[in-house]
């Protein structure tokens, strides 16, 4: 095997292990509600949600996939070198703020490394300016689209149980958290694993392993999506293990209303191809479901460290990418 | 009624209505993309804002 072909094997593996904690990190979001209000066991919650993140990979198509391969950056001074580096750039990035508590977004860390390294490679000119105006502009619409959606559907709620027994509430929702929490597994799962099927198939396709057409193999879209589905089973674990169930209390409406309508709003992106935070998503639809309640009881200092990372992610990202490229250009 | 089929019933309507909201309100945001990027952004953040200072007045009575 030559030494460039390993390298490339090498950068895929990288591209599946930033899939990996980015399933990881995510883990959180897609069992802390369901687990909260009781609906599943913590460990059956995360088999719950892995599952979805797979089952993913069939039939919700690959739009993010070409978005983040052909809409970022040129395609045409992609290599191994640029693809290695917007990597390091993101997962460097992923963990400062992550020692920070900073709630900053794998994607748009990813997006920004991808900016920074295409830059450094040769210039701003490589800037597909549409598709990083459009990534840009859904990095603030998003959570406010989770926002909208989950107010309407928790007001909705309010109204159609008004006069029902908070028993038999409790039973319905008990059940369609178990829906709502699938669909926001299966939105996470496609969004964020088309990132990394993205960056594998540009990678490939630059280097002249995919022929003349940029497309997306069915192999990396399965790798992608077991790779994520593992990482949210691993980090599922860990969060048994360290915060049993020291998670925010939520009752079992809130919980659908806000995974349903977080999952219909990622779900929207991914088909109209737009990369997301899942993350910050899902955050804006509990702060929809909290306002409902009361304004005030909503933690807006999350909602702060949220427009904070907005501003931060990408350049901050971008400028690490760069960096990492000038210094193995250099070698 | 037994409250097994009062349940399912509830189901079937909480599920309707999920789709009555959410399907009106993501073909508005479409429309919305379709007609423009600025159109979608300043109409979506200023109608969340819009929504949040509505849910305090109301919240805070």
């Amino acid at each position: 095997m030559d030494w460039e072909l390993t390298f490339i094997i090498f950068i895929v593996v990288v591209a599946l292990g930033f899939d990996f904690i980015n399933g990881f990190h995510d883990a959180a979001n897609s069992v802390a509600t369901i687990v909260s209000t009781r609906v599943l066991t913590p460990g059956q919650a995360v088999v719950w949600a892995a599952f979805f993140n797979f089952v993913a990979a069939f039939g919700l198509g690959i739009h993010v996939a070409n978005t983040i391969g052909k809409g970022v950056i040129e395609a045409s001074v992609i290599d191994e070198k640029v693809i290695l580096s917007a990597l390091i750039g993101a997962i460097v990035w992923d963990l400062i703020t992550w020692r920070l508590g900073l709630p900053t977004s794998s994607s748009h860390a990813l997006i920004g490394g991808l900016i920074g390294a295409g830059v450094a490679s040769a210039g701003t000119d490589v800037i597909i300016t549409n598709g990083v105006e459009r990534i840009g502009a859904f990095i603030v619409i998003s959570p406010f689209v989770g926002f909208i959606a989950a107010v309407f559907l928790a007001l909705g709620v309010m109204r159609l149980y008004a006069r029902v027994a908070p028993g038999s509430a409790q039973g319905v929702f008990r059940r369609l958290q178990l829906v709502s929490a699938a669909a926001y597994s299966l939105a996470h799962g496609t969004n964020d694993a088309q990132k990394t099927m993205g960056i594998i198939a540009v990678l490939l396709f630059s280097t002249g392993h995919l022929g003349s057409e940029f497309h997306v193999p069915f192999w990396i879209v399965i790798s992608a999506h077991a790779a994520i589905a593992a990482g949210t089973l691993a980090g599922g674990w860990r969060i048994v293990k360290t915060m049993g169930l020291r998670i925010t209390k939520l009752e079992p409406s809130d919980g659908f209303a806000a995974e349903a309508s977080s999952a219909a709003a990622i779900l929207f992106a991914t088909q109209v191809g737009i990369p997301v935070s899942t993350t910050q998503t899902i955050a804006g639809g509990i702060i929809g479901v909290g306002s409902t309640k009361r304004l005030s009881a909503v933690r807006w200092g999350v909602a702060l460290n949220i427009v904070f990372a907005w501003f931060l992610t990408i350049p901050a990202s971008a400028g690490v990418a760069a960096l990492t490229f000038v210094i193995t250009d250099s070698f | 009624m037994s409250e097994f089929r009062i349940q399912v019933l509830l189901t079937i309507a909480t599920a309707a209505m999920a789709v009555l909201i959410l399907t009106p309100t993501f073909f508005a945001i479409k429309l919305l993309l379709d007609a423009g990027l600025e159109f979608v952004f300043g109409g979506v953040v200023s109608f969340g804002i819009l929504l949040g200072f509505i849910l305090r007045r109301e919240t805070t009575r």
